[in-house]
Protein backbone atom coordinates (compact mmCIF):
# COMPACT_ATOMS: atom_id res chain seq x y z
CA UNK A 1 0.00 0.00 0.00
CA UNK A 2 1.42 3.39 -0.81
CA UNK A 3 1.12 5.85 1.60
CA UNK A 4 -1.63 8.63 0.45
CA UNK A 5 -0.77 11.84 -0.20
CA UNK A 6 -2.98 14.64 0.68
CA UNK A 7 -5.51 15.54 -2.37
CA UNK A 8 -4.83 18.39 -4.17
CA UNK A 9 -7.37 20.64 -4.85
CA UNK A 10 -7.29 20.75 -8.45
CA UNK A 11 -9.03 19.14 -11.69
CA UNK A 12 -7.35 15.56 -10.76
CA UNK A 13 -8.93 15.24 -7.75
CA UNK A 14 -11.10 12.12 -7.50
CA UNK A 15 -14.83 13.15 -8.20
CA UNK A 16 -17.91 12.00 -6.32
CA UNK A 17 -19.86 9.60 -8.24
CA UNK A 18 -22.92 10.62 -9.23
CA UNK A 19 -26.25 8.83 -8.90
CA UNK A 20 -28.76 8.98 -10.72
CA UNK A 21 -32.36 7.60 -9.74
CA UNK A 22 -34.15 4.93 -12.24
CA UNK A 23 -36.67 4.14 -9.91
CA UNK A 24 -38.65 1.02 -11.99
CA UNK A 25 -39.90 -2.38 -11.03
CA UNK A 26 -37.60 -5.00 -13.06
CA UNK A 27 -40.19 -6.81 -14.46
CA UNK A 28 -42.30 -4.05 -15.30
CA UNK A 29 -42.61 -5.03 -19.48
CA UNK A 30 -43.84 -8.29 -18.35
CA UNK A 31 -46.11 -7.05 -15.56
CA UNK A 32 -47.68 -4.23 -18.23
CA UNK A 33 -48.19 -7.19 -20.70
CA UNK A 34 -49.15 -9.06 -18.27
CA UNK A 35 -52.06 -6.50 -16.67
CA UNK A 36 -52.99 -5.89 -20.85
CA UNK A 37 -53.39 -9.92 -21.05
CA UNK A 38 -55.47 -9.42 -17.79
CA UNK A 39 -57.60 -6.50 -19.07
CA UNK A 40 -58.41 -8.23 -22.81
CA UNK A 41 -59.03 -11.58 -21.37
CA UNK A 42 -61.45 -9.94 -18.64
CA UNK A 43 -62.90 -7.81 -21.29
CA UNK A 44 -63.57 -11.05 -23.61
CA UNK A 45 -65.67 -13.10 -20.39
CA UNK A 46 -62.54 -15.14 -20.49
CA UNK A 47 -61.52 -16.58 -17.38
CA UNK A 48 -57.70 -17.91 -17.15
CA UNK A 49 -56.20 -20.63 -15.09
CA UNK A 50 -52.61 -21.39 -15.11
CA UNK A 51 -50.82 -24.53 -13.47
CA UNK A 52 -47.13 -24.97 -12.23
CA UNK A 53 -45.90 -28.11 -10.56
CA UNK A 54 -42.48 -29.67 -10.67
CA UNK A 55 -41.37 -31.94 -13.37
CA UNK A 56 -43.37 -35.48 -13.00
CA UNK A 57 -46.35 -34.37 -10.54
CA UNK A 58 -48.55 -35.25 -13.18
CA UNK A 59 -49.70 -31.93 -14.26
CA UNK A 60 -50.86 -32.42 -17.62
CA UNK A 61 -52.80 -35.86 -17.00
CA UNK A 62 -54.60 -33.73 -14.09
CA UNK A 63 -55.23 -31.23 -16.97
CA UNK A 64 -56.51 -33.59 -19.29
CA UNK A 65 -59.15 -35.38 -16.91
CA UNK A 66 -60.67 -31.83 -16.03
CA UNK A 67 -60.59 -31.02 -19.24
CA UNK A 68 -62.83 -34.26 -20.17
CA UNK A 69 -64.82 -33.32 -16.99
CA UNK A 70 -65.13 -30.06 -18.80
CA UNK A 71 -66.22 -31.24 -22.01
CA UNK A 72 -68.60 -33.21 -20.63
CA UNK A 73 -70.74 -31.00 -18.39
CA UNK A 74 -70.71 -28.87 -21.78
CA UNK A 75 -71.61 -25.24 -22.01
CA UNK A 76 -68.20 -23.58 -21.84
CA UNK A 77 -65.60 -23.17 -24.89
CA UNK A 78 -62.56 -24.49 -23.85
CA UNK A 79 -58.64 -23.85 -25.00
CA UNK A 80 -55.04 -24.69 -23.31
CA UNK A 81 -51.51 -23.70 -23.87
CA UNK A 82 -48.84 -25.70 -22.46
CA UNK A 83 -45.12 -24.91 -22.33
CA UNK A 84 -42.34 -27.33 -22.91
CA UNK A 85 -38.56 -27.06 -23.26
CA UNK A 86 -38.95 -29.36 -26.00
CA UNK A 87 -41.53 -32.13 -27.79
CA UNK A 88 -45.61 -31.45 -28.45
CA UNK A 89 -46.21 -34.91 -26.37
CA UNK A 90 -48.15 -33.38 -24.01
CA UNK A 91 -50.08 -30.95 -26.56
CA UNK A 92 -51.15 -34.17 -28.10
CA UNK A 93 -52.07 -35.64 -24.63
CA UNK A 94 -54.25 -32.90 -23.90
CA UNK A 95 -55.85 -32.58 -27.60
CA UNK A 96 -57.19 -36.04 -26.68
CA UNK A 97 -59.78 -34.24 -24.37
CA UNK A 98 -60.97 -32.71 -27.66
CA UNK A 99 -59.87 -29.27 -26.20
CA UNK A 100 -58.46 -27.11 -28.97
CA UNK A 101 -54.28 -27.03 -27.85
CA UNK A 102 -51.54 -25.32 -28.73
CA UNK A 103 -47.89 -26.18 -27.29
CA UNK A 104 -45.22 -23.59 -26.79
CA UNK A 105 -41.94 -25.04 -27.38
CA UNK A 106 -39.70 -22.73 -25.09
CA UNK A 107 -36.61 -24.34 -25.96
CA UNK A 108 -33.89 -23.29 -23.58
CA UNK A 109 -36.19 -20.79 -21.14
CA UNK A 110 -37.18 -22.47 -17.92
CA UNK A 111 -40.72 -20.34 -17.90
CA UNK A 112 -43.58 -19.34 -19.43
CA UNK A 113 -43.57 -15.30 -19.45
CA UNK A 114 -45.96 -12.79 -20.62
CA UNK A 115 -45.15 -12.11 -24.08
CA UNK A 116 -44.98 -15.97 -25.06
CA UNK A 117 -48.69 -16.84 -23.94
CA UNK A 118 -49.41 -13.42 -26.11
CA UNK A 119 -47.81 -14.69 -29.18
CA UNK A 120 -49.34 -18.86 -28.74
CA UNK A 121 -53.12 -17.37 -28.72
CA UNK A 122 -52.12 -15.02 -31.73
CA UNK A 123 -50.66 -17.71 -33.81
CA UNK A 124 -53.35 -19.99 -32.92
CA UNK A 125 -55.71 -17.22 -33.81
CA UNK A 126 -58.58 -17.79 -31.30
CA UNK A 127 -60.88 -15.26 -30.27
CA UNK A 128 -60.93 -14.46 -26.36
CA UNK A 129 -64.41 -13.09 -27.03
CA UNK A 130 -65.44 -16.98 -28.14
CA UNK A 131 -63.60 -18.76 -25.27
CA UNK A 132 -64.51 -18.75 -21.71
CA UNK A 133 -61.49 -20.75 -19.88
CA UNK A 134 -58.25 -21.00 -20.93
CA UNK A 135 -55.73 -22.91 -19.17
CA UNK A 136 -51.99 -22.56 -19.25
CA UNK A 137 -49.53 -25.24 -18.56
CA UNK A 138 -46.24 -23.65 -17.56
CA UNK A 139 -42.63 -25.63 -17.81
CA UNK A 140 -42.46 -28.42 -15.21
CA UNK A 141 -40.35 -25.84 -12.69
CA UNK A 142 -41.45 -24.94 -9.16
CA UNK A 143 -38.48 -22.13 -9.25
CA UNK A 144 -38.60 -20.02 -11.91
CA UNK A 145 -42.46 -19.43 -13.31
CA UNK A 146 -42.70 -17.79 -10.20
CA UNK A 147 -41.97 -14.25 -10.67
CA UNK A 148 -43.81 -13.94 -13.79
CA UNK A 149 -47.54 -12.95 -14.05
CA UNK A 150 -49.26 -14.35 -16.94
CA UNK A 151 -51.77 -12.43 -17.10
CA UNK A 152 -53.87 -15.07 -15.22
CA UNK A 153 -56.56 -14.83 -12.74
CA UNK A 154 -55.60 -18.27 -11.09
CA UNK A 155 -52.75 -19.70 -10.76
CA UNK A 156 -52.78 -23.37 -9.47
CA UNK A 157 -49.75 -25.03 -7.94
CA UNK A 158 -49.65 -29.10 -7.63
CA UNK A 159 -47.77 -31.13 -5.56
CA UNK A 160 -47.92 -34.84 -5.22
CA UNK A 161 -48.10 -37.27 -2.79
CA UNK A 162 -45.10 -38.85 -4.08
CA UNK A 163 -42.98 -35.58 -3.96
CA UNK A 164 -42.87 -35.87 -0.02
CA UNK A 165 -44.90 -33.77 2.30
CA UNK A 166 -42.45 -31.00 3.30
CA UNK A 167 -42.09 -29.92 -0.45
CA UNK A 168 -44.15 -26.31 -0.25
CA UNK A 169 -41.29 -25.77 2.79
CA UNK A 170 -38.87 -26.64 0.38
CA UNK A 171 -40.14 -24.36 -2.79
CA UNK A 172 -42.18 -21.53 -0.18
CA UNK A 173 -41.83 -18.68 -3.24
CA UNK A 174 -44.18 -20.37 -5.43
CA UNK A 175 -46.81 -21.87 -3.25
CA UNK A 176 -46.60 -18.18 -1.95
CA UNK A 177 -47.79 -16.86 -5.22
CA UNK A 178 -50.41 -19.62 -5.75
CA UNK A 179 -54.05 -18.96 -5.53
CA UNK A 180 -54.73 -22.48 -4.98
CA UNK A 181 -53.79 -26.02 -4.41
CA UNK A 182 -53.92 -29.07 -5.65
CA UNK A 183 -52.41 -32.58 -4.23
CA UNK A 184 -52.21 -35.27 -6.99
CA UNK A 185 -51.85 -39.00 -6.91
CA UNK A 186 -53.88 -39.74 -3.95
CA UNK A 187 -54.49 -43.17 -4.78
CA UNK A 188 -50.90 -43.39 -4.09
CA UNK A 189 -51.28 -42.09 -0.76
CA UNK A 190 -51.86 -45.72 1.17
CA UNK A 191 -48.61 -47.34 0.15
CA UNK A 192 -46.24 -44.11 0.55
CA UNK A 193 -47.89 -43.74 4.08
CA UNK A 194 -48.54 -40.17 2.85
CA UNK A 195 -49.65 -37.83 5.57
CA UNK A 196 -52.19 -35.50 4.52
CA UNK A 197 -52.12 -33.48 7.59
CA UNK A 198 -48.62 -32.47 7.18
CA UNK A 199 -48.88 -31.78 3.39
CA UNK A 200 -51.69 -29.61 4.54
CA UNK A 201 -49.61 -27.82 7.17
CA UNK A 202 -46.87 -27.17 4.70
CA UNK A 203 -48.46 -25.37 2.72
CA UNK A 204 -51.21 -23.31 5.26
CA UNK A 205 -47.41 -21.98 6.91
CA UNK A 206 -46.02 -20.80 3.23
CA UNK A 207 -49.73 -19.45 2.10
CA UNK A 208 -51.76 -19.37 4.72
CA UNK A 209 -55.61 -19.79 4.01
CA UNK A 210 -55.15 -21.28 0.70
CA UNK A 211 -57.57 -24.24 -0.61
CA UNK A 212 -55.59 -27.45 -1.22
CA UNK A 213 -57.65 -30.15 -2.96
CA UNK A 214 -56.88 -34.02 -2.64
CA UNK A 215 -57.42 -35.57 -5.93
CA UNK A 216 -55.82 -38.49 -8.26
CA UNK A 217 -56.42 -38.44 -11.78
CA UNK A 218 -56.29 -41.96 -12.54
CA UNK A 219 -58.60 -43.01 -9.89
CA UNK A 220 -61.16 -39.85 -10.06
CA UNK A 221 -61.17 -39.22 -6.41
CA UNK A 222 -61.88 -35.49 -5.60
CA UNK A 223 -62.35 -34.08 -9.06
CA UNK A 224 -65.80 -33.49 -8.69
CA UNK A 225 -65.20 -30.90 -6.01
CA UNK A 226 -62.27 -29.84 -7.83
CA UNK A 227 -64.08 -29.15 -11.12
CA UNK A 228 -67.67 -27.60 -9.05
CA UNK A 229 -65.07 -25.15 -7.68
CA UNK A 230 -63.40 -24.34 -10.41
CA UNK A 231 -66.60 -23.76 -12.39
CA UNK A 232 -67.92 -21.60 -9.76
CA UNK A 233 -65.00 -19.54 -9.72
CA UNK A 234 -65.05 -19.04 -13.59
CA UNK A 235 -68.51 -18.08 -13.51
CA UNK B 1 -32.09 -20.20 -14.09
CA UNK B 2 -34.43 -17.01 -14.95
CA UNK B 3 -32.21 -15.15 -13.35
CA UNK B 4 -30.71 -14.20 -16.87
CA UNK B 5 -34.11 -13.24 -17.88
CA UNK B 6 -33.95 -11.16 -14.32
CA UNK B 7 -30.95 -9.43 -15.34
CA UNK B 8 -31.80 -8.69 -18.97
CA UNK B 9 -35.07 -7.19 -18.07
CA UNK B 10 -32.44 -4.75 -15.61
CA UNK B 11 -30.68 -4.04 -18.27
CA UNK B 12 -33.47 -2.83 -20.79
CA UNK B 13 -34.90 -1.07 -18.06
CA UNK B 14 -31.54 0.92 -17.34
CA UNK B 15 -31.03 1.57 -21.19
CA UNK B 16 -34.45 2.77 -21.61
CA UNK B 17 -34.34 5.19 -19.08
CA UNK B 18 -31.13 6.61 -19.72
CA UNK B 19 -30.96 6.49 -23.41
CA UNK B 20 -32.20 10.19 -23.35
CA UNK B 21 -29.08 11.55 -22.91
CA UNK B 22 -25.11 11.07 -22.81
CA UNK B 23 -24.37 10.96 -18.84
CA UNK B 24 -21.29 8.66 -19.24
CA UNK B 25 -19.84 5.46 -18.30
CA UNK B 26 -22.53 3.64 -15.83
CA UNK B 27 -20.22 2.08 -13.15
CA UNK B 28 -22.73 0.43 -10.67
CA UNK B 29 -26.29 -0.29 -10.69
CA UNK B 30 -28.45 -0.62 -7.62
CA UNK B 31 -31.18 -3.31 -6.91
CA UNK B 32 -33.42 -4.49 -4.03
CA UNK B 33 -34.61 -8.07 -4.06
CA UNK B 34 -36.94 -9.22 -2.23
CA UNK B 35 -36.60 -12.65 -0.14
CA UNK B 36 -39.93 -14.15 -1.62
CA UNK B 37 -39.44 -12.12 -5.06
CA UNK B 38 -37.92 -15.71 -6.15
CA UNK B 39 -34.62 -14.10 -7.17
CA UNK B 40 -31.57 -15.73 -5.75
CA UNK B 41 -29.04 -12.09 -5.31
CA UNK B 42 -26.07 -14.74 -6.12
CA UNK B 43 -27.30 -16.29 -8.86
CA UNK B 44 -28.46 -12.55 -10.64
CA UNK B 45 -24.98 -11.35 -9.78
CA UNK B 46 -23.88 -14.78 -11.74
CA UNK B 47 -25.84 -13.95 -14.64
CA UNK B 48 -24.70 -9.79 -14.49
CA UNK B 49 -21.39 -10.58 -16.70
CA UNK B 50 -23.49 -12.55 -19.53
CA UNK B 51 -26.40 -9.86 -19.13
CA UNK B 52 -24.41 -7.24 -19.87
CA UNK B 53 -22.42 -8.10 -22.60
CA UNK B 54 -22.16 -5.71 -25.37
CA UNK B 55 -24.55 -3.33 -23.45
CA UNK B 56 -23.59 0.43 -22.63
CA UNK B 57 -23.79 -1.47 -19.29
CA UNK B 58 -20.70 -3.77 -19.44
CA UNK B 59 -17.97 -3.93 -17.04
CA UNK B 60 -20.69 -2.41 -14.69
CA UNK B 61 -21.05 -3.56 -11.16
CA UNK B 62 -24.69 -4.97 -9.50
CA UNK B 63 -25.44 -4.23 -6.08
CA UNK B 64 -28.29 -6.09 -4.71
CA UNK B 65 -29.88 -5.03 -1.47
CA UNK B 66 -31.82 -7.67 -0.02
CA UNK B 67 -34.89 -7.18 1.78
CA UNK B 68 -36.01 -10.24 4.45
CA UNK B 69 -39.57 -10.91 4.27
CA UNK B 70 -41.83 -9.18 6.61
CA UNK B 71 -45.85 -10.37 7.89
CA UNK B 72 -48.58 -8.18 9.43
CA UNK B 73 -49.15 -10.13 12.66
CA UNK B 74 -53.26 -10.12 13.80
CA UNK B 75 -51.43 -11.35 17.35
CA UNK B 76 -49.20 -9.22 17.63
CA UNK B 77 -50.58 -6.10 16.30
CA UNK B 78 -47.32 -5.79 14.91
CA UNK B 79 -44.97 -6.31 11.95
CA UNK B 80 -42.43 -8.65 11.89
CA UNK B 81 -39.68 -9.48 10.05
CA UNK B 82 -39.30 -13.42 8.94
CA UNK B 83 -35.96 -15.35 9.52
CA UNK B 84 -37.08 -17.66 6.33
CA UNK B 85 -39.98 -18.06 4.41
CA UNK B 86 -42.39 -19.45 6.20
CA UNK B 87 -45.14 -16.49 7.15
CA UNK B 88 -45.27 -17.57 10.63
CA UNK B 89 -45.20 -15.16 13.21
CA UNK B 90 -41.59 -15.77 15.29
CA UNK B 91 -42.72 -14.05 18.04
CA UNK B 92 -46.39 -15.95 18.53
CA UNK B 93 -46.04 -18.94 16.21
CA UNK B 94 -49.76 -17.48 14.46
CA UNK B 95 -49.83 -17.85 10.67
CA UNK B 96 -50.48 -14.45 8.70
CA UNK B 97 -50.80 -14.30 4.80
CA UNK B 98 -50.44 -10.70 5.01
CA UNK B 99 -47.06 -9.97 3.27
CA UNK B 100 -45.99 -6.77 4.19
CA UNK B 101 -42.14 -7.50 2.54
CA UNK B 102 -40.42 -10.08 0.56
CA UNK B 103 -41.74 -9.43 -3.00
CA UNK B 104 -39.57 -6.76 -3.91
CA UNK B 105 -37.81 -6.54 -7.29
CA UNK B 106 -37.01 -2.93 -7.92
CA UNK B 107 -33.78 -0.93 -9.83
CA UNK B 108 -33.32 1.89 -7.65
CA UNK B 109 -30.33 4.00 -9.75
CA UNK B 110 -27.16 3.68 -11.31
CA UNK B 111 -23.61 5.20 -10.71
CA UNK B 112 -21.76 7.04 -13.17
CA UNK B 113 -18.59 6.99 -13.55
CA UNK B 114 -16.85 10.38 -12.17
CA UNK B 115 -16.23 13.31 -15.25
CA UNK B 116 -12.74 13.03 -13.82
CA UNK B 117 -12.66 9.60 -14.53
CA UNK B 118 -14.65 10.05 -18.09
CA UNK B 119 -12.83 8.75 -21.09
CA UNK B 120 -13.24 12.04 -23.38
Amino acid sequence: MPPESPTPASDSAVAKPRILEVRTQILKKNDELARDLRDRFRAAGCFVVSLVSSPGTGKTEFLKQTLIRLQERGGLKIAALVGDLRTDNDAARLAESGVDVRQIETGTMCHLEADMVERAIEEASWDCDDLDLLFVENVGNLVCPSGFDLGEDLRLVLVSTTEGEDKPLKYPTIFNTADVAVITKMDLAEVLEYDAEKMQNSIQDVRPGMRAFEVSAKSGQGMDEWIQWLTDQAS
Amino acid sequence: MHELSVAISIVQSITDATAAEDHGQIAAVNVRVGAMSGVIPEALQFAWTPATRDTPLQGSELRVEFIPAAIYCENCSDTVELPGQRLVCPVCQTRSPRLVRGRELDILSVELQPESQHAS
